[in-house]
């Protein structure tokens, strides 16, 4: 029995800044054939990010978040760079306490690197099932190359032994030291030498060309072998340049083995994600027996490139999760002030008063971020938050956590016009009752505040609630649910 | 229980009171309590005293009162139940005269709010009364705290935001004529609707004003009252009532539970059974035009769902069934909390007398009406003369 993908799944935000609006504010640019790029909206981070598309895999899987063994964790953009990354996803999950968290980062082929990772620990026996999880969210050097090459996105795979829909088959990887593109620790803003001829051949073709020619000789396949060909994108002009130097096979690559796969261009470059959301996007549309191949890139660190064979499996699974498609249909437009904003490159001159109480979170938030709720043993109310005395029986009673669904109705709403110092200035809250009949109170999210109306359906989403005294505090977000992904 | 009655009352000129700090405030307010009982009383016949205060002064504010009014010699005790905690320290002196342990106490309100910047005040309302891990880190400003309920309020009785206006305008009306008001000047309908949005569905002219103010009554045993007053007020009935404290445990946010418990009590207490017919004058808890009309139903002024309708027919007007705020209410009067339902007690001590600016002819039963924090605690107080 093989290692493969039992399910996967992506997430792009919403907001899509157009290329053209950056060259209006700096007067000219070449975009790298990203005509708009990925913009999170202001209460998201590459950890609500990566819970999403988690959410997403675990649809597609049929499998419980308690089965999986690891979580393996790619981002070069983390919000902290000593702190929690993988825990806040781990507890929104319900992974297991005890699962192994590995949380890697440092170049754009990190994503490739944990999936290599992940699939070795399974071969060892290590681990059954694991969840590898890739999410980035980039800003390039206002002004620069960079900028409008930049993008957002997550991708997460589920990696066992059982039901796979597609299988592993080799892993290589071509490493030298051609630093062209970085961001340093106290920045937030990835930058890049603007010299593109060495970016092309020198960066990104030889490096990935020598992955995929390692591959194939380990394989003993040929590149025609491949229905799909997923390359990575720093931009979305390099595969095309690629796809043309890669001699070695005849004739190169065919345009219908990788043009379909790319992302780049509609929602720029997500780092650690690209190539998996490309994997993910072609395992959307992939047939039983076909094989893949992906090559990652991560500017100065290399490639790494692994193949896969699609299973018979795949087409039982279709239509259980959302769609790449769905995700890059799904966008609504924002200027150039309002991607600023969204990124923290501009923010609101006043912060939140109060530092939070980390003993208070600790008792309340991992809870709050699994989404349960408290059965009383006695009458059966479902309460939340977490009592002693039940809150209908008002008797004092045993309770049992119950997991507490993602779909629920707007009871009641208002829209704040001044949100005090910290916040947005601007927001939606409401008061949302879920199928169990518990209600939540919280902000709604990709939507304008306007859109909220009594009884509206709308779906439960991490997002950030508030950052003070450093700490950023996660928490469940109301997403209307019309129209786009649903 | 002894009866127990209002025989003095005195409260300053509420406003954005730059120039008075708390002990300026609670001073004026003090003087003119005193100054207000008909016989005359001195500092030494009161025995306790009581302060309703909702937050921080500059200084531990029960020991700050009873120093600068310069009554060290009695006990003090602070009461904080949110927007509640003027009309529960009067409460909790009632309590204290009626079981006979004191004759005579002094019972001040007093809030400074206009020491912390406009822009802060969204947090220190909410550090004070929101949860901290669900609601506090969302934002859950006052307004919006009461716009949830009038959103519902909306959504099942179709009220709208014209009626709302009407309170807005009423109250305005009357606070033009009251002499302590905040605001003193008329608004119509359309200044409501147009004026800018604050929290949906309340515009500016919805929502009252962020107010410095004090007051201040002294209550007597009825045994005692008469040497002071040969009309004193009595109260009849005082309770308050809780509603659980986050909107996501609310059972139904159409209504607010805590007003109609705390008002089912206060009735049964008072022997009030009709209290449309038999309130002839009350002061209700209107930071919110919508909270009034709720109010309006949660006392039993009219039926569950017709607080627009009560309005909109002028049922709570000057010569409507219940006439409501007569002093320009929270709206135009302003909120200082802590002296909130204290400066309530007042204006119905004058109405019950005869005495007040915009008077509600030959009223003998008068009620006030608190509440606060996430709507989680109301207090209902009867009066009669």
């Amino acid at each position: 029995m093989g290692i493969g993908i039992i399910g996967c799944g992506v997430y792009i935000p919403m907001y899509r800044l157009r290329t053209e609006e950056i060259a209006d504010v700096w007067g000219g640019g070449a975009t790298g054939g990203v005509s708009e790029r990925a913009v999170p909206g202001a209460d998201e981070d590459v950890i609500t990010m990566a819970t999403e598309a988690a959410f997403n895999a675990f649809e597609h899987a049929a499998v419980e978040p308690s089965e999986v063994g690891a979580v393996f964790f790619a981002t070069s953009s983390a919000p902290y760079v000593e702190g929690r990354l993988s825990s806040v996803l781990a507890d929104a999950l319900g992974l297991k306490e005890d699962a192994i968290r590995t949380e890697l980062g440092f170049s754009a082929r990190a994503g490739v690197v944990a999936l290599w990772n992940c699939v070795n620990a399974i071969k060892a026996g290590e681990l059954d099932t694991a969840l590898v999880v890739a999410s980035d969210s980039l800003i390039g050097a206002p002004g620069t190359p960079s900028e409008f090459k930049m993008g957002a996105g997550a991708a997460a795979l589920l990696v066992g032994k059982d039901g796979t829909i597609a299988d592993f088959g080799s892993f290589c990887m071509f490493s030298t030291d051609l630093p062209y593109r970085w961001r340093r620790n106290e920045s937030i803003y990835v930058e890049e030498i603007d010299d593109p001829r060495v970016e092309r051949d020198f960066g990104y073709v030889r490096h990935v060309s020598s992955a995929i020619r390692a591959l194939l000789q380990k394989s003993g396949a040929k590149l025609s072998d491949y229905q799909h060909v997923v390359l990575d994108q720093p931009d979305a002009q390099l595969p095309r340049a690629l796809a043309r130097a890669l001699k070695f096979d005849g004739g190169g690559l065919r345009d219908e083995q990788w043009r379909h796969t790319i992302v780049a261009s509609e929602i720029g470059c997500a780092g650690v994600a690209t190539c998996l959301i490309s994997l993910v996007k072609t395992l959307d549309v992939a047939k039983p027996s076909e094989r893949i191949l992906v090559a990652s890139y991560g500017a100065g660190a290399g490639s790494g490139a692994f193949e896969l064979t699609v299973t018979e499996q795949i087409e039982k699974r279709r239509g259980r999760a959302r769609r790449v498609e769905e995700y890059l249909r799904r966008k609504e437009y924002v200027g150039y002030g309002v991607y600023e904003r969204f990124l923290g490159m501009v923010k609101r001159a006043e912060y939140a008063p109060l530092i939070p109480s980390v003993p208070a979170y600790m008792r309340n938030m991992p809870y709050k971020l699994r989404l349960v709720g408290f059965k009383c043993k006695s009458c059966g109310e479902i309460n939340l938050p977490r009592r002693r005395i039940c809150r209908r029986c008002e008797k004092p009673s045993e309770f049992e956590e119950v997991k507490l669904s993602r779909r629920g109705r707007l009871y009641t709403f208002t829209i704040v016009e001044y949100g005090p110092p910290g916040l947005e200035r601007k927001y939606a809250i409401g008061v949302a009752e879920l199928k169990e009949g518990v209600r939540l109170i919280g902000r709604l999210t990709d939507c304008k505040p306007e859109d909220a109306k009594v009884d509206m359906p709308v779906e439960l989403v991490l997002r950030k609630v508030i950052e003070r005294g450093g700490l950023v505090e996660y928490g469940y977000a109301f997403r209307p649910l019309r129209g786009g992904a649903e | 229980m002894r009866r127990v009655a209002v025989i003095g009352a005195g409260m300053i000129k509420f406003g954005e009171l730059f120039d008075k700090g708390y002990k300026d405030m609670v001073q004026e307010a003090y003087l003119k309590c005193l100054e207000s009982v008909d016989k005359g009383i001195e500092p030494r016949d009161i025995e306790a005293g009581w302060l309703g205060c909702y937050y921080e002064t500059d200084g531990q504010t029960t020991g700050l009162v009873a120093d600068h009014l310069g009554l060290l010699e009695i006990p003090w005790t602070r009461v904080e139940n949110a927007c509640a905690s003027g009309g529960d320290a009067i409460r909790n002196a009632f309590l204290a005269v009626a079981s006979g342990y004191y004759d005579v106490v002094l019972v001040v309100g007093a809030e400074k709010m206009r020491d912390v910047p406009t822009n802060m005040f969204g947090w220190k309302g909410t550090e004070k009364s929101r949860d901290f891990i669900w609601d506090y880190p969302i934002g859950i400003t006052g307004a919006a705290n009461f716009a949830m309920h009038a959103v519902r309020h909306m959504h099942e009785y179709g009220t709208t935001k014209e009626q709302m206006a009407l309170v807005a305008v009423k109250n305005h009306k009357y606070g033009a004529k009251y002499p302590y008001a905040h605001f003193r000047r008329e608004i119509t309908v359309e200044d409501v609707l147009r004026s800018p949005m604050v929290a949906y569905p309340f515009s500016l002219l919805d929502c009252c004003p962020q107010t410095d103010g004090a007051a201040a009554v002294i209550l007597a045993a009825e045994e005692v009252a008469r040497k002071f007053t040969d009309t004193p007020v009595f109260i009849a009935g005082a309770s308050t009532g809780q509603d659980r404290c986050m909107h996501m445990e609310k059972e139904d946010m159409a209504c607010f539970p805590s007003t109609i418990r705390a008002a089912r009590r206060a009735y049964k207490m008072a022997g009030v059974e009709n209290p449309a017919r038999e309130i002839d004058v009350a002061e209700l808890h209107d930071c919110f035009t919508a909270t009034e009309i709720i109010t309006y139903e949660d006392l039993g002024f009219c039926k569950r769902g017709e607080g627009g309708k009560f309005i909109e027919e002028g049922q709570s007007e000057l010569g409507g069934l219940v006439p409501c705020n007569l002093s320009g209410g929270l709206k135009a009067k302003g909120h200082p909390i802590g002296a909130t339902g204290v400066a309530q007690c007042a204006e119905i001590f004058w109405q019950l007398r005869g005495e007040a600016h915009v008077q509600a002819e030959g009223a003998e039963v008068g009620l006030t009406h608190n509440i606060g924090g996430p709507t989680a605690v109301s207090c209902v107080i009867i009066y009669r003369i």
